[in-house]
């Protein structure tokens, strides 16, 4: 079920208005049941590999509590193989085999058919719920988390329906409490938590879906399409996935929020961000957080030599970037992130150095303007490895970029979309700018007077009404 | 249920009646506005070519009707009689069915039609109904874009009733409940709507023309042409579905049954693939069986723009200078089924949708 559909709009008034009028005892198998429903909405037997994990994670979870020694770590790793096992399976059996194929015919294999594809459709928003649930059996073996008993709670500690499918990537500590507490009604805190849906949903059809519309259009045409053009659709599909997959982010935090859950913030305006580094702490904050507590700190982190330190940011950016799809271009977006950061470290001093020169005072606003500008170019040259389909396209498109004939002539293609597109980026990028850096949604609250909310809450649905693309896709990141 | 949590709900309802009412009036505000718009725009295709095709002060004898490569590419001016471009780029044969039906209702049928077919269309397995939503206006006003809005909109469980009972398509249709505003007819096309107004109120449409829009030539087309040409590759896999022709054989019979004359055509491709050339085939048998006249420019090539990159835009579009040769091309070959005395008169007005 997709957040952007009127399926969504039925089903979330009639799960949170049953959700409220339960006693507490009852709420979490009537959340359980919905998230059952809103996952098996997509394909309702692959609700049977969400159920092997969250067996095999439960029990490996009161295992490790209970065990001592090196029997604790035995736990885990079955845990964990289990885990990293449905996903070798069900995401990247088939880019491994399509590897060992083409490695075949280079070494002389001839036309020999190779190895057979498996026939399946990976499972809606795998890589999300896998993590989940591996971070419960890790903070576990850790000591940071109690093993929870209670097999429904921790059901729904995976399956939780607002970020079941594409995040945020939870721990534990955050959400399996809440889960044990009593949420009342709160009128504030339900029109916030509405506020933040429309927003996300504001994000989702009115920005990143239009953005869609023009960034394809361009992208499978790339042959014909040259400089500015290439330049500009790049820098609309950086656009177009912020606005996707934090509109998501907002709509599941929103969702959760409605019902008295907190789920963790996911982004934090990473466009403005001034440095690579300060990025990654403002984009997928569940996932570089993950990969920082789980993979970078495990290699030894900080505190290994420098080459050490350099190599184990690299690898976990090349691991992040396999996490998003089983393909090379997923992997070369990983690696290419890991370099900036690595030449980002390395640089540092001499860019300060730079920008003194040129009278760029640390901390002022042109300093800042630069450098936000800087990492906008940088991590939108990324993306192009992200969205192209083939690593031939992804060079394709930034050859174009490069090249200086025709430059300037940019294609409007449809004006009407063009215009949609860059009123919607406008809008969201003032109300970020002028508002959401200061504040938050959750400020935008009737106790302080019910004219702002009610203005902000009929604008976005104007908005959304009139410029939202109403047979939109579903959410990139669900394919991960 | 404690007494400060009903009030706190009491509060909630009152506030969720504040901000519906307020989007309410703000949305029946802007709808009359847009309508107003809507109403003077005479440009573009986002409705103002069909209201200028409804204004014109004499019925054309001939409209062209088909996606951009019948749009770009048709000249009404090369036809011995009075023609009208009716054409909307990306189109396809659902949109053109659901145009026919207002055009119907409006009592603005021409005696012959000459519709653009693309053999891409009925290779492609999948239904592309999506196109109805560029009449979005006469969503409630004209019963067949209604009937195929709410079957574009059906929810999955519900899917098989589609074909089946219309009432219940419309019951269990996701689209319906988002015409409860009425801002949402104008929906992802409100700034094209004001453009188009303003540029319609600043030049009177009654000199605009004939519908017909050019691709100026430029000095990239011969390059960009080859450079697409490259896509078109044969695809082994390529099958004509005749499933896909229940859009194709409702126009038809609205057409046999209002005593309108149709004429299929097929424009050029710059180089057909051959799969894309056995469905134009099929296609003629189809026609044929019909008993509607097919001109199939995959098949059997226009010499005058063949191997000439220089006519076309890109390798599916030709440029002006290309259309103009197509143009004079179709004109000649439709001649005399122009000439021939027309159907009988079509008989008054009425629904056609609900066959």
């Amino acid at each position: 079920m997709l957040f952007n559909s009127i399926q969504f709009l039925i089903f979330f008034v009639v799960v949170t208005t049953i959700y409220f009028a339960l006693p507490h005892r009852w709420r979490w198998l009537h959340l359980l049941i919905a998230s059952c429903v809103f996952y098996a909405y997509f394909i309702p037997i692959y609700i049977l590999i969400l159920f092997f994990t969250i067996v095999i994670d439960y029990a490996a979870g009161i295992l490790i509590e209970n065990a001592h020694g090196r029997r604790r770590k035995w736990y885990l790793v079955m845990s964990l193989v289990a885990n990293v096992g449905v996903l070798a399976v069900f995401k990247y059996y088939n880019f491994f085999i399509d590897n060992v194929n083409l490695l075949i015919h280079g070494l002389g294999g001839g036309q020999a058919a190779g190895l057979a594809h498996l026939g399946i459709i990976l499972p809606i928003g795998l890589s999300f719920h896998t993590f989940q649930a591996m971070s419960y059996t890790i903070e576990v073996y850790r000591g940071h988390q109690r093993a929870e008993r209670h097999f429904g709670i921790y059901s729904l500690y995976v399956m939780f329906y607002p970020q079941l499918v594409a995040g945020p990537i939870e721990r534990p500590q955050n959400v399996l409490h809440q889960f044990h507490e009593r949420h009342e009604f709160d009128f504030a805190r339900v029109v916030t938590g509405l506020q933040r849906i429309l927003w996300g949903l504001f994000k989702k059809v009115v920005v990143s879906d239009v953005c869609a519309t023009y960034v394809n259009s361009i992208y499978n045409n790339y042959e014909v399409n040259t400089g500015l053009t290439l330049v500009f659709a790049s820098a609309m599909f950086a656009i177009q996935i912020y606005c996707d997959f934090s509109g998501y982010s907002d709509i599941a935090l929103g969702t959760a929020r409605v019902m008295g859950y907190e789920l963790m913030e996911n982004f934090k305006l990473p466009y403005f961000s001034k440095s690579i580094s300060e990025f990654w702490k403002r984009w997928h904050i569940s996932l570089s957080t993950w990969f920082r507590d789980y993979l970078y700190i495990s290699l030894g982190g900080n505190r290994v030599s420098t080459g050490r330190r350099y190599f184990n940011l690299w690898f976990t950016f090349l691991v992040s970037g396999f996490w998003h799809g089983a393909s090379w271009n997923f992997v070369i977006w990983g690696a290419i992130h890991g370099c900036y950061l690595i030449v980002g470290v390395w640089t540092k001093s001499w860019r300060r150095r730079l920008s003194d020169a040129v009278g760029l005072r640390e901390g002022s606003w042109p300093d800042k303007a630069v450098n936000v500008a800087c990492t906008f170019v940088l991590a939108t040259l990324a993306w192009v490895f992200f969205r192209a389909t083939t690593f031939h396209q992804a060079t394709s498109i930034i050859a174009g970029m490069c090249t200086p004939t025709h430059w300037l002539n940019l294609r409007i293609q449809d004006t009407g979309v063009f215009a949609a597109m860059i009123f919607g980026v406008t809008t969201m990028l003032l109300i970020e700018f002028f508002y959401l850096r200061r504040h938050n949604i959750e400020d935008i609250t009737p106790a302080r007077g019910w004219l702002r909310p009610v203005l902000f809450s009929t604008a976005l649905l104007l908005l959304i009404v009139q410029f939202g693309v109403s047979e939109g896709d579903q959410f990139i990141y669900f394919q991960f | 249920m404690p007494a400060y949590i009903n009030q706190l709900m009491k509060r909630f309802l009152l506030y969720l009646v504040l901000v519906l009412a307020v989007v309410f009036v703000a949305d029946r505000a802007l709808a009359l506005v847009y309508d107003a718009l809507y109403r003077r725009t005479m440009i573009g295709q986002t409705g103002g070519k069909i209201n200028q095709y409804l204004s014109l002060p004499t019925q054309p004898a001939l409209v062209v009707m088909g996606n951009s490569r019948a749009y770009y590419q048709v000249i009404p001016d090369s036809f011995a009689v009075p023609t009208y471009n009716l054409c909307h780029a990306g189109m396809s044969q659902v949109f053109q069915t659901a145009l026919l039906n207002v055009i119907s209702t409006a009592d603005r049928l021409p005696t012959t039609i000459l519709l653009h077919l693309d053999p891409p269309e009925y290779t492609n397995p999948a239904e592309q109904l999506t196109d109805v939503q560029n009449l979005k206006h006469y969503y409630g006003r004209d019963t067949t874009v209604t009937r195929l809005t709410n079957q574009l909109g059906i929810v999955q469980p519900f899917a098989w009733l589609a074909p089946l009972v219309d009432s219940a398509t419309a019951a269990f249709s996701a689209e319906r409940p988002k015409y409860l505003f009425g801002t949402y007819r104008y929906n992802g096309r409100v700034i094209n709507l004001v453009k188009n107004a303003a540029q319609s109120a600043r030049t009177p449409y009654a000199s605009l023309g004939n519908g017909y829009e050019a691709i100026l030539p430029s000095d990239r087309d011969s390059l960009t042409t080859i450079y697409t040409a490259r896509r078109d590759t044969a695809d082994p896999t390529a099958r004509f579905h005749p499933e896909r022709l229940r859009f194709l054989r409702q126009f038809l019979r609205v057409c046999r049954d209002r005593r309108i004359r149709v004429i299929g055509f097929t424009s050029p491709l710059y180089a057909a693939p051959p799969h894309e050339a056995a469905a134009c085939r099929a296609f003629g048998q189809f026609l044929r069986a019909e008993g509607v006249p097919y001109i199939d420019y995959v098949s059997h090539p226009l010499a005058a723009v063949q191997g000439r990159p220089s006519l076309w835009k890109d390798s599916h579009h030709l440029n002006h200078v290309g259309a103009q040769m197509q143009s004079h091309d179709l004109a000649r070959r439709v001649a005399h089924l122009l000439a021939a005395p027309a159907m009988s008169a079509p008989p008054a007005p009425a629904p056609l949708a609900d066959r």
